[in-house]
């Protein structure tokens, strides 16, 4: 009986002192868009936006998200627990955020306990790009104003047109663009990307970021 | 019951050797969690650098741009 109670405490204590990481947590295997929306209108991964000096963004960090990490050039504040939608207002701090010079694109990172991790990614632009363009992206045509984003799989290829001649260059690290007068079609690396356009009749810019949809390496 | 503690000890040796075990495997993936963690915080914190690889095509840009420009006028 003696070690029948014995037993019985020496197996209690090896459950109270189980570790308290019970969850069932495992590398991020894949990753997925986020779903959000700035100032009411609905988004999915990417957004090219005009910028202003107030912007609710409600984010869709689904019921298992651990953490939610939006960073810009101003800092990458976290936070633990996020409530589902989580809401956030962005004011961008002068000369950090609105730099004209130095774009600020915001990213946003969500991880969950679940096997997925969900990323966004936000161009707030400003006057520095007004430029516009038809990007075909995902087999999707749409007209954007100075900034666009593209979120493609590895190996797509994606067209803008312009509606004047352009010299275009590209970030470090990017594949290469080919532009034949207002036409430019560039295939997708597997990271992220960026390319500079300025029109040869009148100067101004479009600035377009791409971001690929390659799983993560784990 | 004196003939019952050797099995009684080797149940008990056998919990025990499981308890090590799965807080190990517990150990392993809180810290593959964690990497995850990093690495999403890492996917994040490059607005900055990304601004700066702007701000030189921008430069690049120009000098291409001035230059037929330039070339223009001659």
């Amino acid at each position: 009986m003696k070690i029948w109670i014995l037993f019985s405490i020496f197996m209690t204590a090896c459950g109270t002192a189980a570790p308290m990481f019970a969850e069932n947590p495992t590398a991020f295997k894949n990753e997925a868009t986020l779903q959000f929306s700035v100032d009411g209108v609905n988004f999915v991964g990417v957004a090219a936006i005009p910028r202003k000096k107030s912007q609710t963004l409600k984010i869709n960090v689904g019921k298992s998200a651990e953490r939610i990490v939006i960073n810009t050039c101003a800092g990458n504040p976290t936070t633990i627990s996020p409530a589902n939608p989580f809401v956030f207002v962005y004011e961008p701090i002068h000369f950090i955020e609105d730099n004209s010079e130095k774009p600020c694109i915001m990213k946003i990172g969500v991880a969950s306990t679940s096997s997925l991790a969900l990323f966004g990614m936000i161009d707030f632009y400003g006057e520095e790009v007004s430029m516009p363009a038809w990007i075909t992206c995902n087999r999707i045509s749409l007209r954007a104003g100075g900034a666009s984003i593209c979120q493609v799989v590895t190996k797509a290829t994606t067209r803008l047109v312009f509606d004047e001649p352009v010299l275009v260059e590209a970030l470090d690290d990017c594949n290469k663009i080919d532009c034949k007068d207002a036409i430019c079609t560039y295939e997708m690396g597997k990271k992220e990307c960026g390319y500079l356009f300025r029109g040869l009749k009148s100067g101004n810019y479009h600035r377009h970021t791409v971001r690929g949809l390659a799983p993560l390496e784990n | 019951m004196l003939t019952f503690l050797p099995l009684f000890a080797k149940l008990g040796l056998w919990f025990l050797d499981k308890y090590i075990s799965n807080a190990a495997k517990k150990e392993a993936l809180k810290k593959q969690w964690l990497d995850s963690i990093e690495q999403i915080s890492h996917g994040v914190a490059e607005s900055a650098a990304l601004g700066e690889k702007y701000y030189d095509a921008k430069k690049r840009l120009d000098a291409k741009f001035d230059a037929i420009k330039n070339g223009e006028k001659q």
